[in-house]
């Protein structure tokens, strides 16, 4: 090796060269050290906002779509989750092989799945509302740049029935006609937020972080409707077949609560699917109930008579000179169907003479009373019903009056009304006088199922004096027994109805189309208590066209089916104070059961998916557990005890005697051994405790009674 | 040069230098795993990918660093020629660009051999310190002469050159600095070296006029001063890194930028990464953790049995140090954006062998220095220490120290 003293200087040389090294990467590091705390302390705000900047994604957080009920809480819209095939363009390689693949999971051409993939966009939806199925499948295929998303799709499980009312989402769950339309505010529910974590290869990989707000979705509200989905469908297939049989061009049903303008049904064809509404012509979506209008023809002809008795003017036994079948006046000619000599106001209505209600008007001083009374029965306005589109009809002003139009009001031509606002007219009838305003929405509910708003009858206003009423009621019933509307007539209920045939206006409004015809009948049931008001109305049948012929028949099916539904009282199952209440989905509210017997219990439980462990054969229920008022999940079992009470033996379950006359009544009772307290005379109207109820040993029932005047009498002077 | 080989007690190695080096590497691994793992599920599908891959790396680096550290560093020397030799060789094969070879970065300088892609010029690079070491030495007496000097020079070129060729400019420029950093330890005349520089120096502008690549980078750093441009993409990420970490850092596997924001954020950005996970802290504990390395290194050089001994020990330390450095500075946009892979931490192929390797080599230096070698302790000696504290009557009077403690009853009986 080398001499020490060479190496000792050259050792030292070094030392100072590397001790420099060592001093330079010092200053070095120190210059790093200061340019750290530059970035990492003193600029931090500065590069954070930058990190914001690329960082955070907003994304919307959808809500539930709140769905909608029939006032027996049966779903008519609702949420079903789905799934939606979308694709990333920008992370898939061989576009033509991928949409290959997919096409064999999903059954999409693989040549409109690629032209989807063809874009400039980040993401694109390849198809939306696919089955779970389907997203599995595509999932398990692994595609890059494929994605399966869960999303929810509105779903109507009644498919056609009642479509048009509950009308129907676009994709992204806006409400774009019907219910959905007109409560989209409150089923559509708050969209949340959330923040999330980018990464810089996009959207798509998005992390939540906690330091990241996130404003949750408030889901929609729900909307319960005063349909009653048995009634809706009765309607709906009946108004279909007869439009079948008749080959008509449309037409629409409602039936309504006369008592308190609530609709139970509305229908209307042609209709619709709307869980695939793209397929069906738009004419379809139509709410035709609110939105068409039309002369109604000898319907109308309520209106004048109402006028004529309320104001006094003329007796149901006043008579008048029908012509014969032809009357001219006013420069134009009226005709019957069939012609008539002297007629009464009686037999004027129940065998629809145009002449004879032309004639009842024609020597009136004050020619403003039909045009005053149509308008007390709400023609020419907006019934005020919840949907969206509603029509105010044609009732014209006097000063556009021509000399004829009196007349032709008489029987219902030269005025436009809405299918709503005929039925509304037969429910103003049927309860009495008094204009109510329909109503479809019965409650709101919050995602929980709590009460937000309800809405409750409304009365508008009196139109005609009770007494006035009952005579139509009268006169109405025998329409059906013996005049036009003889084809509505059901054996055992006392059915009122007027029937109404008018020619079709031409959409221009310059007179009629020739052989084409609008058929309509109306009416309620039953005669002295009416629980309900149907209104049938067919546009344009071939063959027979008369609204005796063609709406009475479908009327009366109607009417038939819900009795058959309900039983022949059709008031019975109403009118317990065993509400049917709501939470959720499958919660249910336990209703009290005790002081009822074994059967009814069962009844009730039956109807809201509840089992019953009952305890004890016979006799009244005594205790119950859980409580009533309780919350519990649908199927739960509710305890029941019943005890043998000896006093309160089976037969000591109170009968229904309403409608009876007091001597039956009391009667009946006493057959089982029942006793009874009465007050008023006559019929019994009303019966407390209600029928099914059991009594206790010392209980009694008590009966009101009253008299219901044979107005018959009142026309035969 | 002595042929009989000296059994090595490694034992007496260098401690803190180990430690130093063991605790980056932990780091390293801690932070590629957490830097990578993103994009290795988006690339590979699997997270671990890129870990797993530099962990094998690892345990291959410091097998090599365990085998080194028992042999004589003489012994690498006497071959280094060879290695020099197989280096170049491998380097020139580059050169044809042979299928085997995919480019990344735009610089030609990987080869791939199946899941394993190396770097000949991280080998290259220590072979071209081992030759120097014992050249600068041998053929000390030459290197008064200017001429004698450029002979040298010659051999340091042979390895640059190919590199600059497969336009790995930042390699080619690091190797340069390492290769000057010897011939000033060596006590070549700072005229001469002056001289060279200034002719790398016109060269290297010259290349950089003709290549848009380059060009573009070094603009872009310019710019960079200026504060009303825009920064460069990665530089802009990188500083959002260091920023989001603070002080204390985002923690453990937080980091954001790992997200794709910050593109090789496993390899040549890793400081950034440390930045924002440990925060200042970290980046700090970092350079500290470099400067132990560094002073132990010129230690190991000062205290060396031999001239050889003491060239390699600058050598590797001024690798080490113009590594780490510059990496550092690239990060923190001090120095324009090179891709040089950080020592010990970054992702980064076979350098990670090659610099633990290297490590090796000092740390046998170091355990041949003199007994006297107090600066640097081995093993032993702190094992000593540690023995006569435990011992020593005041510590141990330290630890037990006899404690009475009054009970409430004992006072009642006190008064």
């Amino acid at each position: 090796m080398m001499p020490s003293s060479e190496k000792y200087k050259s050792q030292r040389a070094d030392q100072r060269r590397l001790h420099l090294f060592y001093l330079a990467a010092l200053a070095f590091v120190a210059v790093l050290v200061l340019r750290l705390i530059q970035i990492q302390v003193i600029q931090r705000e500065k590069y954070s906002v930058q990190a914001d900047i690329q960082y955070k994604h907003e994304i919307r957080l959808n809500p539930v779509r709140g769905a909608i009920y029939d006032r027996r809480l049966r779903q008519l819209a609702m949420n079903v989750p789905s799934v939606s095939i979308v694709a990333y363009p920008r992370d898939i390689k061989d576009k033509a092989a991928t949409a290959q693949k997919l096409s064999r999971v999903t059954g999409i051409s693989s040549a409109s799945l690629a032209a989807k993939m063809h874009t400039r966009k980040d993401f694109v939806y390849l198809t939306r509302r696919a089955t779970k199925r389907m997203g599995l499948g595509v999932e398990a295929l692994g595609l890059k740049g494929i994605g399966v998303l869960q999303e929810s799709t509105r779903q109507y499980p009644k498919g056609t029935v009642a479509s048009q009312l509950l009308g129907f989402t676009d994709p992204d769950g806006r409400g774009l006609s019907g219910i959905e339309a007109a409560y989209n505010y409150a089923l559509f529910g708050i969209a949340g937020r959330a923040v999330m974590q980018k990464t810089a290869s996009g959207n798509r990989n998005l992390f939540k972080r906690s330091e990241y707000p996130i404003k949750e979705a408030k889901d929609g509200n729900q909307v319960v409707l005063t349909i009653d989905h048995a009634y809706q469908s009765i309607a709906h297939h009946e108004l279909r077949r007869t439009i079948q049989e008749t080959n008509a061009d449309s037409g629409v049903v409602i039936i309504m609560d006369p008592n308190t303008g609530e609709v139970l049904a509305m229908a209307s064809e042609p209709s619709f699917n709307p869980n695939n509404y793209g397929k069906y012509p738009s004419s379809s979506y139509r709410l035709r109930f609110i939105t068409d209008i039309f002369e109604p023809g000898s319907t109308f002809k309520l209106v004048t008579v109402a006028g004529l008795l309320n104001e006094g003017v003329y007796k149901p036994a006043d008579r008048f000179f029908c012509e014969n079948g032809e009357f001219k006046v006013a420069g134009e000619t009226i005709h019957d169907v069939h012609g008539y000599g002297w007629l009464n106001l009686h037999d004027i209505l129940v065998k629809s003479s145009n002449i004879g209600m032309a004639k009842s008007v024609q020597k009136l001083e004050d020619k403003s009373l039909v045009y005053r009374y149509a308008r007390n029965f709400g023609f020419g306005a907006r019934t005020g019903i919840e949907l969206p589109g509603e029509v105010n009809g044609q009732l014209h002003d006097m000063s556009k009056w021509s000399g004829f139009t009196p007349y032709a009001m008489a029987y219902g031509h030269e005025v436009a009304v809405s299918p709503i606002q005929m039925c509304n007219l037969f429910c103003t009838i049927a309860n009495g006088g008094v204009l109510m305003r329909p109503y479809i929405v019965k409650e709101i509910l919050d995602p929980q199922g709590r009460v937000m708003e309800r809405n409750g009858s409304k009365a508008i206003r009196r139109v005609i004096d009770e007494r006035t009423a009952d005579v139509l009621k009268l006169m109405m019933a025998d329409v059906v027994k013996e005049g036009t509307g003889k084809r509505a007539e059901i054996d055992g209920v006392d059915v009122c109805g007027k029937t109404g045939t008018a020619r079709m206006v031409r959409s221009n409004g310059g007179g009629y189309i020739k052989g084409q015809y609008i058929a309509n009948f109306g009416g309620f049931l039953p005669k002295d208590k009416p629980r309900l008001a149907i209104y049938v109305m067919i546009d344009n049948p071939k063959g027979s066209y008369l609204g005796g012929d063609v709406a009475a028949p479908c009327f009366k099916r109607i009417a038939q089916q819900i009795m058959f539904h309900k039983g022949v009282d059709i008031d019975a199952e109403e009118g317990t104070d065993l509400e049917l209440k709501f939470t959720q989905d499958d919660r249910r509210v336990v209703p009290n059961f005790v002081g009822y017997d074994r059967s009814t219990a069962e009844k009730i439980a039956s109807r809201l998916d509840l089992d019953l462990a009952i305890n004890g054969r016979q006799g009244v229920i005594v205790s119950q557990q859980p409580k009533a008022g309780s919350t519990v999940n649908q199927n739960a079992a509710v305890q029941l005890v019943c005890k043998d009470d000896a006093e309160a033996a089976p037969r000591r379950v109170v009968p229904r005697v309403v409608g009876l006359p007091i001597r039956n009544a009391i009667n009946v009772l006493s057959a089982d051994g029942i006793n009874a307290m009465v007050t008023g005379s006559g019929k019994v109207v009303q019966q407390t405790p209600p029928p099914g109820r059991a009594l206790g040993p010392q209980e009694q029932v008590l009966l009101t009674c009253e008299t219901s005047v044979d107005l018959r009498k009142l026309l035969i002077f | 040069m002595s042929k009989d080989l000296k059994k090595i007690d490694w034992m007496r190695a260098d401690f803190s230098l180990l430690v130093s080096v063991l605790i980056l590497v932990i780091l390293g691994a801690a932070s590629v795993y957490s830097s990578s793992s993103f994009l290795a599920d988006q690339r590979y599908g699997t997270s671990s990918y890129y870990f797993i891959r530099h962990m094998i790396r690892v345990v291959i680096g410091l097998a090599l660093l365990y085998y080194v550290v028992k042999r004589d560093y003489h012994y690498w020397l006497e071959n280094s020629v060879l290695f020099l030799g197989i280096s170049c060789f491998l380097l020139a094969v580059l050169l044809l660009h042979p299928p085997f070879i995919t480019p990344r970065n735009g610089a030609m300088s990987w080869i791939q051999l199946g899941p394993f892609s190396f770097q000949p010029a991280d080998f290259a690079k220590y072979a071209l310190i081992m030759v120097l070491s014992l050249k600068l030495f041998d053929k000390r007496n030459e290197l008064d002469t200017f001429e004698g000097y450029l002979r040298l020079f010659a051999i340091v070129l042979l390895v640059v050159v190919p590199v600059a060729l497969q336009h790995d400019m930042g390699t080619a420029a690091l190797i340069t600095i390492i290769a000057f950093l010897m011939f000033f330890f060596a006590e070549v005349r700072i005229s001469y070296l002056g001289a060279t520089v200034m002719t790398l120096m016109t060269g290297a502008l010259g290349y950089i006029m003709l290549n848009s690549y380059q060009q573009m980078r070094l603009i872009a750093y310019f710019k960079g001063f200026s504060q009303k441009s825009e920064l460069p993409y990665q530089l802009k990420q990188s500083l959002i890194a260091l920023a989001q970490g603070g002080i204390f850092g985002q923690g453990i596997g937080e980091s954001r930028q790992k997200y794709l924001f910050l593109p090789e954020a496993h390899n040549d950005f890793i400081f950034s990464m440390i930045g924002e996970e440990y925060g200042l802290i970290g980046t700090i504990a970092v350079l500290v953790l470099f400067m132990v390395i560094i002073r132990r290194g010129i230690l190991i050089a000062q205290q060396a049995p031999d001239a050889y001994g003491r060239y390699l020990a600058a050598g590797i330390t001024a690798s080490i140090t113009s590594y780490a450095l510059i990496n550092a500075g690239v990060a923190l946009g001090v120095l324009p954006t090179t891709g040089i892979p950080m020592p010990f931490l970054s992702y980064g192929g076979s350098a990670i062998i090659t610099h633990l390797g290297a490590m090796g080599l000092l740390l046998n230096i170091s355990a041949q220095s003199s007994p006297s070698f107090a600066h640097s302790p081995g093993w032993r000696a702190y094992k000593d220490r540690l023995e006569k504290r435990v011992f020593t009557p005041s510590s141990r009077a330290l630890v037990r120290r006899p404690q009475m403690r009054r009970t409430s009853a004992m006072r009642m009986r006190v008064r």
